[in-house]
């Protein structure tokens, strides 16, 4: 029975990866992937700015499943075809109906919004005065912004604006070759006619070419790590490490102790973890810094973290649960971070942010708080399970309880440092080590919440099942520090505005754990037998 | 001692930092619910947020304090919380004597005054010392005593307006001495759709530059007698300005200049349209006066909002006589005392610096082909007259200045079409930073021992017998 689940769980997988990993671009284009061009501040790959700019203006990195260069390069050789693509997604049923759209429409044609953009701009404008007067924008405004900068997306496209790929000198900005008149704009010019009238040997024979004559003339794109990127989105290595991650826990919970599954299931989490860190370092190497400037980045390394956590505790505490709990939290981070569609560019550092390696300490530090934080909210969940089921005895109870709360020394150890951390940063940045900025405060309130069970715990007022409950429900202020924060409060430094993105998941996981804690505590209290451990005191 | 022992006990530090979380986050909600000053003034400003913080202090201190004498196992303990401590201090020093504030400065001008929140007064008194009285703009009624030294009199604020609208009036007054030139023009052009009335007066003191204005690029001013408006010799003939000139025995005169024209001058007279050959504007004079007699009247704003500072001093000199006078930013008024005069001005609060700071130069780099900045620098010159230093340095983002105790940190920059380049600056002195830095470290440290070096604990006590 185990080798059939084996087999069909190990081979499943790979077929996932392998379909996830194949590159699909017809060979004439293949030289189109790695073309540099600037954008963004950067000089990147064909293949980057293609998914970047599909990303924007679609919400999807590519658009009925052809190769993404293709389908730019379908949109720049035909121009005057651009208007009628069905491509600019709108989401906001208030902004749709605002602007006298279809709310079932998804994806509207250029045509269709052209008309409307005085009505955008309106819009726009309104937001950002709100926003500079320090009230609250409406949510249609404030998507309107978003449905902006993608009509402006497709506009630079049409125009041939957006692409710079003749190189100029250092720090200056590239130039387009519908801007200007040169041999080079000519011959990139003749890529797209030839393209349009369907000649694919000479596409890729002109593409070859002009590529090696940039490389040559210009420093910088010679630096760029062109190929790298396009290994990067080939690999999909953290898509890798997510399939792992979750053939992992599926392994470890129900192969039962058979040492064969044990083998398999430790050689996926290794694969995966190899996966995860190849993809931080291949960014690292791209964008030439730590990841530390988004939401997205964030979220990549906090599970990184966690599985480190997770393989540290399993060790010392001999306890093969920690692993699957870990593996499992793992893969749904990184499931949800793949939801999140803007963030995970390759893109640039503001001014304020660059060169200071306070940030990256203090960033590397609260999201490593949020690993282990999140591990020990992995590890509550776990436990109250088992409790009310039964399924505990009187050591492996004790022993679960003791990890969450070395777990949670760890974690509150690290937000602490953390915050402080902060602290100094704005102070070397910009004088003032404490504002009560939203963000500043919320990290200070998850230490502050966190303290009160560890001293609770540590005199001995805190037991085993209240433990475990107060880590899943104090992983509910990280989700504000983390999340909350920029997202929902809509104001001060972190803010990028209210309601964008992700919401719905968030309130999908309320939900989830406001019903989880219920059912549990209800089932504890139904039918409580003389052999369920219950509030014993913890050891220290 | 039993208090020591109470207000050291677990139970109110539990009671403490559950108050701390709940106000937190109840804070960070207003916040974003009515925004950040509403929530600065509420909470984090508060005085009564200032003594739960010391509740804080002294539960930690008792708490540290009841295990005296110190065993062994209490090391991490008291380490732990000597940090604590430490990090409190810290922030209470800078809370009691730091500095912080924003210095603009444009390419070329220097600067040695930090501004600050609210408003001063500065009575200056003759062969005494001048007396300043600050005033916080949120002070609902601040109708109160400016103490003035003994045999000066009585000085007070009658009435005070946060947010005022100001109306001018301008008559021909009776009395012949005092020789006051203003004059009242109107600039319409209906390609722009312009209609403006515009007042210049020779002096105000309630203003300090009453005789001269920018227009668009234009310049306009009120010139009376020979001595020649500050950078006059040295204006750009071509670019546009009208100046009316009047000698001391009242004769008016204009002259426009304009980007492409000869100069046009001539007398003027009330009521007479000239055409300005700035695009299609015509110019009409509308009122000429020699003997200026100026009356404002100050309107609380009909919003509670926008408008300008204005309040009204009551002045009783050592005789007897009662004066009431209002003033407007950067405004001054004298009164009588006696044979003496007495002068009252309203400024903007400021700071004094130790030092000066001067800009040479600033510089935006932008990512190539974005507007997103990728880095700011200023090359300024710090003088310090009095140690006689001078020091060069271009600041940057992340690369402040220290001096003195001040840390000046590139902040942001204007590019304002008027005045050209400004660098903008964060000028801060935060003494207790230090303080909270070391208890940081310290109060880290005794956590580690707490969790994780046994023999120091009480466990590790026990244990060992």
């Amino acid at each position: 029975m185990d080798r059939k689940l084996l087999s069909i769980t190990f081979l499943g997988g790979i077929m996932l990866a392998g379909i996830l990993s194949c590159d699909n671009t017809p060979d004439h284009l293949r030289h189109l992937r790695s073309l540099p061009i600037q954008n963004g501040g950067r000089i990147k790959s064909f293949e980057s700015f293609s998914r970047e700019t599909l990303k924007l203006i679609t919400g999807r990195e590519t658009r009925n499943g052809e190769p993404p260069v293709k389908t730019i390069l379908d949109a720049v050789a035909r121009r005057d075809a651009i208007d009628a693509i069905p491509w600019v997604r709108i989401d906001h049923r208030e902004l749709k109906q605002t602007l006298g759209l279809k709310e079932e429409e998804e994806y509207f044609a250029m045509s269709r919004l052209l008309p409307l953009k005085e009505k955008v701009v309106n819009l726009v404008m309104a937001s950002q005065m709100k926003r500079e007067g320090d009230l609250r924008p409406t949510a249609a405004e404030q998507n309107s912004e978003l449905l902006y900068s993608r009509m402006n997306a497709v506009e630079r496209l049409k125009s041939g604006d957006v692409l710079r790929v003749i190189p100029a000198g250092t720090d200056e900005p590239w130039r387009s070759p519908f801007d200007t008149e040169s041999p080079q704009s000519a011959e990139f010019r003749k890529i797209a006619e030839c393209y349009a009238k369907g000649e694919s040997s000479s596409v890729a024979d002109l593409t070859a070419r002009w590529n090696s004559s940039i490389l040559a003339q210009s420093e910088e794109a010679a630096h760029a790590k062109l190929s790298l990127e396009l290994r990067y989105y080939d690999l999909s290595p953290f898509q890798f490490a997510l399939i792992g991650y979750f053939l992992t826990a599926v392994l470890f919970a129900f192969g039962g102790n058979r040492p064969l599954v044990r083998w398999v299931g430790f050689a996926a989490l290794t694969i995966a973890f190899c996966a995860h860190s190849a993809g931080m370092v291949m960014r690292v190497l791209i964008l030439e810094r730590p990841p530390v400037s988004n939401m997205y980045e964030s979220m990549i390394f906090m599970n990184w973290i966690l599985i480190v956590f997770a393989a540290g505790f399993a060790l010392i505490r001999k306890q093969l649960s920690v692993l699957t709990v870990g593996a499992l939290l793992s893969g749904l981070v990184m499931t949800y971070a793949n939801l999140l569609t803007i963030d995970s560019d390759l893109g640039v550092l503001q001014a304020v942010l660059r060169t200071n390696y306070w940030l990256v300490i203090h960033v590397l530090t609260i999201v490593s708080s949020y690993g282990a934080l999140g591990l020990a909210m992995g590890l509550g969940h776990r436990h109250v399970f088992m409790d009310v089921f039964h399924k505990f005895t009187k050591e492996s109870e004790q022993a679960s309880a003791q990890t969450i709360y070395l777990v949670l020394q760890i974690g509150v150890i690290l937000v602490g440092i953390g915050t402080i951390l902060g602290g100094v940063w704005a102070s070397e940045s910009w004088g003032r080590f404490w504002g009560w900025d939203p963000k500043e405060t919320w990290a200070l309130i998850t230490f502050l919440g966190y303290l009160i069970v560890i001293h609770l715990r540590y005199k001995r007022r805190l037991g085993n099942f209240a433990l475990a409950i107060s880590s899943i429900v104090g992983f509910l202020l990280v989700l504000m520090t983390w999340y909350g924060v920029n997202f929902v409060l809509g104001r001060g430094l972190h803010s990028y505005g209210s309601g964008a993105g992700g919401m719905f998941w968030i309130t999908i996981y309320l939900v989830f754990e406001a019903s989880f804690v219920a059912l549990i505590l209800i089932k504890k209290n139904l039918r409580p037998t003389p052999d369920s451990p219950n509030q014993s005191a913890g050891s220290v | 001692m039993k208090i020591i022992r109470f207000l050291g006990s677990l139970p109110v530090a539990i009671a403490l930092l559950s108050i701390l979380t709940l106000l937190f986050i109840v804070s960070t909600v207003t916040e974003s619910i009515y925004g950040t000053p509403f929530a600065q003034d509420l909470v984090y400003k508060a005085g009564w947020f200032d003594i739960l913080l010391s509740l804080v202090g002294v539960n930690i201190l008792c708490s540290t304090i009841r295990k005296i004498p110190w065993k062994r196992r209490h090391t991490g303990f008291v380490i732990t919380h000597i940090g604590i401590l430490l990090i409190l201090g810290g922030s209470l020093l800078t809370r009691l004597s730091g500095i912080d504030g924003e210095l603009a400065i444009a390419e070329g001008e220097r600067r040695h005054k930090l501004p600050r929140e609210g408003y001063q007064i500065s009575v200056t008194l003759p062969d005494r010392q001048p007396i300043t009285a600050l005033l916080d703009p949120k002070e609902k009624t601040p109708s109160r005593q400016i103490p003035l030294p003994d045999g000066a009199g009585n000085l007070a604020i009658d009435e005070f307006l946060p947010n005022a609208v100001t109306s001018l009036d301008i008559e021909e007054g009776k009395n012949e001495s005092t020789v006051n030139h203003a004059i009242q023009f109107t600039l319409s052009s209906d390609a722009i759709n312009i209609n403006q009335t515009i007042w210049l007066i020779e002096s105000d003191p309630q203003n300090p530059h009453p005789n001269m204005l920018s227009f668009g690029p234009a310049f306009l001013a009120l010139k009376s007698g020979a001595i020649p408006l500050p950078g006059e010799e040295s204006m750009d003939k071509k670019s546009p300005s009208l100046i009316f000139s009047v000698t001391s025995d009242h004769q008016w005169k204009y002259r426009i200049t304009a980007s492409n024209n000869e100069p046009k001058e001539g007398a003027l007279a009330t009521g007479a349209v000239i055409e300005t050959g700035w695009k299609d504007f015509s110019l009409r004079i509308d009122k000429v006066i020699n003997h200026a007699k100026l009356s404002r009247t100050y309107e609380p704003s009909p919003h509670g909002k926008g408008g300008e500072i204005a309040l009204c001093l009551a002045y009783t000199a050592p005789d007897g006589k009662k004066e009431i006078s209002w003033l407007s930013e950067n405004g001054s008024t004298k009164f009588n005392a006696g044979n003496q005069t007495i002068e009252a001005a309203l400024t903007a609060n400021f700071h004094p610096l130790p030092f000066i700071l001067e800009l040479k130069d600033f510089r935006k780099i932008d990512y190539p082909g974005t507007s997103t900045p990728k880095s700011y620098e200023s090359d300024v010159v710090l003088y310090d007259p009095e140690n006689k230093t001078v020091i060069q340095k271009t600041i940057s983002m992340n690369n402040p200045l220290d001096y003195a105790g001040y840390r000046i940190f590139q902040s942001s920059y204007i590019q304002d079409p008027e005045s050209g380049e400004v660098s903008i600056f964060t000028v801060s002195s935060a003494p207790g930073t230090t303080y909270i830095y070391i208890g940081a470290i310290v109060m880290f440290a005794g956590m580690i021992t707490l969790f994780y070096i046994k023999p120091l604990t009480k466990e590790g006590e026990k244990k060992n017998g």
